[in-house]
């Protein structure tokens, strides 16, 4: 048993390390650059949003705020990408609850990737253009 | 970085003054450290949790709050310990045999690879993965961010996705840690996800160390740490590592016949960290309630249901007086009663089970063979003793547990399948481990050695300190994948990487080349001041002949004739020693279509390296 357990714990051995040395290549080294542009997309979706929740409080926006975006409001369930845009955009803007409905909400939120596309959806004001497409409205009438 | 290390130390301090109080009199503290130090690192995170916790509910700046509560907790906890007589060191553990000492090695050497891979998991993902942000980070800044009044802003209708019933064990050691250093950063909430990745690999070998001896350990601590899923896992930010760091410290202390409020201690957070927690706390209070039964002895039983429900106090709290119900539960049961007659169901589930059981750990061998191997010495197998029973019975129980939910989820089937089944299993994956290492190796099985002498253990820490820190410092000079070359010295780290107009780097064994679209540029980064400028040497190569010319600003530093053949280009010494400079490279003759892909290729850039 002794030389069966030696080579069985061996073979283990070697078989934990082969499994682990492909990682070296399956995760690949981070960036070396001084300011690398992140490949995580929530990273990204924070940096362009990173100037509303300055702005909301600017405004004193409170409760429930609309979240509009090229896909119209009604569609964006059945789209992930855009889906995915309203999960990191809610978890950017925390404690603001994003309601992604969009309609009857006295603020809203546009977070467009289109140029000019939509970025005056209608009933909506721009109040504030915040970059990249994102800007901060207030409905209009009624 | 001080305020981290404080609130990091607090963190520990608290939970090994705790786990030392609730130790067995007799036992000697200091010989049991490798158990109490990860059994600290858990019991710290839970009981520090549940502080900031309750801070956050009465205040809207829970720091000050949580952290004099932790100073109380302490002081009473060291003040109870240090009444304490210490025992003796009562046993001394075996002399490690030859084996011994390689599986060692390559544990450590394991565990620094590990631990770069972990960080570059990290690095990909700061926020974590999907779950890491979507819900527990989630979770972590609304508790911060809104106030006292946080339950009531998490229960609106229109975060339902986010799973606001989850328990609060990681949402609220993040928050804390937020709250303490004052800032939202990444890193806090990766730190805390790979603390438990740590304690975990610990744990596991500490409690086979003591039950079977430094072999078993050993290869449980590899196996672990040789699954790929664990290892990229560890920093993610999710709950399920540190559910499976309860779960086994849980039953390890069981298995140890260790105190059973600790035990007891532990199951409580188990549930206070993730929903199927619950799960494992019925299982484990059912176990040992029969076993009671069976032996006449309820004294173990009353202690452990007692520390449980200490553990438990919040997460009952939480469910009944502020969380909405669980989606899972919300839903009518008689229609999910009759969907699990449905025998496609069943062989969904079975299906889905038989894939992940094999690909779960991302493995490129499967381990079952290797882990299965040392059974055909019959002799040497242990059949479980006392409390190790509960162990498979547990892990069985959990099992049937997590079937019974796949099959009553009111959720598309094969979607939560999908998106679930491979971290359950990776939950339940160190328990398996710990049934594995109690069932295969008798501590007579593998050779004894002789009794260590002092220069063994310091030749065996320093040839792994200096092996480790190579492979380090290997995988720290490997280019990132939009980078053609890095070169780390002591005086300057120079990195070349490409930015517009390429089609992105490509690799082949040694070979490391990326083709242009046309004009492009290469940026060149000197990150401290070099005494020397570097000098970039690389070949150009083109499937048509063109001219290529490089340029920095205004400054012409190459221009040739390029074609099929490669072409050395030295460019010596570049006009910068630090910052960035940008090389643009242009060409007069438009591209080409790539033989039989889609790509348009203009000149490629080979295997650059910097002097």
């Amino acid at each position: 048993m002794n030389r069966w357990g030696t080579f069985c714990g061996l073979l283990i051995a070697v078989v934990a390390g082969a499994n682990l040395a492909p990682l070296a290549g399956r995760m690949p080294a981070p960036s070396h650059r001084r300011a690398p542009r992140s490949s995580d997309v929530v990273v990204r979706q924070e940096q362009r949003l990173q100037r509303v929740p300055a702005a909301l409080r600017a405004h004193g926006v409170r409760g429930p705020i609309g979240y509009l975006t090229d896909v119209p409001p009604g569609e964006i369930a059945g789209d992930s990408a855009a889906m995915q845009e309203y999960f990191i955009a809610q978890f950017t803007l925390a404690p603001w609850v994003l309601e992604a409905k969009g309609i009857g909400c006295e603020w809203a939120i546009g977070n467009f990737r289109r140029p000019d596309a939509g970025r005056r959806p209608a009933g909506y004001a721009v109040i504030e253009d915040l970059g990249e497409g994102v800007v901060l409205l207030r409905r209009v009438g009624r | 970085m001080t305020a981290h290390f404080v609130s990091f130390g607090s963190v520990v301090l608290l939970g090994v003054l705790l786990v030392a109080a609730l130790w067995p009199r007799e036992a000697s503290r200091r010989g049991d450290l490798p158990l109490i130090l990860p059994l600290g690192i858990l019991a710290g995170f839970g009981a520090t949790s549940v502080l900031f916790f309750a801070a956050s509910l009465l205040t809207a700046r829970p720091a000050p709050l949580c952290l004099a509560s932790e100073i109380a907790l302490s002081a009473g906890l060291a003040w109870g310990v240090s009444r304490r007589v210490p025992a003796p060191s009562a046993r001394s553990a075996p002399a490690p045999a030859t084996l011994d000492w390689v599986l060692a090695t390559v544990l450590v050497q394991a565990v620094a690879f590990a631990a770069v891979i972990a960080w570059r998991a990290y690095r990909a993902e700061p926020y974590g993965g999907w779950d890491g942000w979507a819900i527990w980070n989630l979770h972590a800044r609304f508790m911060l961010r809104a106030g006292p009044a946080w339950p009531h802003e998490l229960m609106a209708p229109q975060l339902s996705w986010s799973h606001p019933d989850y328990p609060w064990l990681v949402p609220a050691s993040v928050a804390r840690e937020w709250a303490w250093t004052g800032h939202e950063s990444a890193a806090a909430a990766a730190t805390i996800s790979a603390l438990f990745g740590a304690a975990l690999v610990a744990l596991l070998v500490a409690i086979m160390a003591r039950l079977r001896g430094s072999a078993a350990a050993l290869l449980a601590g590899l196996l672990l740490v040789g699954t790929p899923f664990f290892v990229t896992f560890s920093t993610n930010e999710h709950a399920d590592l540190p559910l499976a760091a309860y779960l086994l410290a849980t039953m390890g202390l069981l298995a140890l016949g260790r105190p059973a409020a600790l035990t007891g201690l532990c199951a409580g957070f188990a549930a206070w960290t993730k929903n199927e927690g619950l799960l494992f706390v019925l299982v484990v209070t059912v176990w040992l309630a029969w076993q009671a039964r069976t032996e006449k002895s309820w004294t173990g039983f009353r202690r452990f249901v007692i520390a449980a429900a200490i553990g438990l106090a919040p997460v009952a709290y939480f469910k009944l007086a502020l969380a909405p119900s669980n989606d899972l539960v919300a839903t009518p049961l008689a229609p999910r009663l009759l969907a699990a007659m449905d025998a496609g169901r069943h062989a969904t589930i079975f299906a889905a089970l038989w894939r992940d059981l094999r690909g779960f750990g991302e493995w490129t061998w499967l381990p079952y063979v290797a882990m299965a191997l040392p059974f055909g010495a019959w002799r040497a197998r242990r059949r479980l003793v006392g409390p190790e029973r509960g162990v498979p019975l547990v892990l069985g129980a959990m099992f049937v547990g997590y079937y019974g939910v796949y099959l009553l989820t009111p959720q598309d089937l094969a979607w939560h399948l999908e998106t679930s089944l491979v971290r359950l299993l990776l939950q339940l994956w160190p328990l398996a481990l710990l049934w594995w290492a109690l069932a295969v190796l008798s501590p007579a099985a593998l050779p004894a050695g002789g009794e260590p002498r002092r220069w063994t253990w310091a030749a065996f820490l320093g040839a792994n300190a200096i092996v480790g820190l190579a492979l380090v410092a290997s995988l720290s000079s490997q280019p990132a994948p939009d980078e053609l070359a890095l070169r780390r010295r002591m005086d300057a780290s120079v990195c070349v990487a490409i930015d517009e107009g390429w089609h992105g780097v490509e690799q082949q064994a040694r070979q490391r080349w990326a083709w242009s679209r046309g004009a492009a540029t290469l940026s060149v980064e000197v990150d401290r001041r070099a005494t020397t400028a570097p000098t970039l040497r690389f070949s150009l190569r083109s499937l048509a002949a063109r001219t290529v010319t490089i340029r920095m600003g205004e400054r012409t530093l190459w221009q040739g004739r390029v074609a099929e053949s490669y072409v050395p280009v030295t460019l010596a010494p570049l006009p910068i020693s630090a910052g960035t400079a940008t090389l643009a490279f242009t060409t007069d003759a438009p591209t080409t279509p790539e033989p039989g892909g889609p790509r348009q290729l203009a000149f490629a850039i080979y295997n650059v390296r910097i002097d």
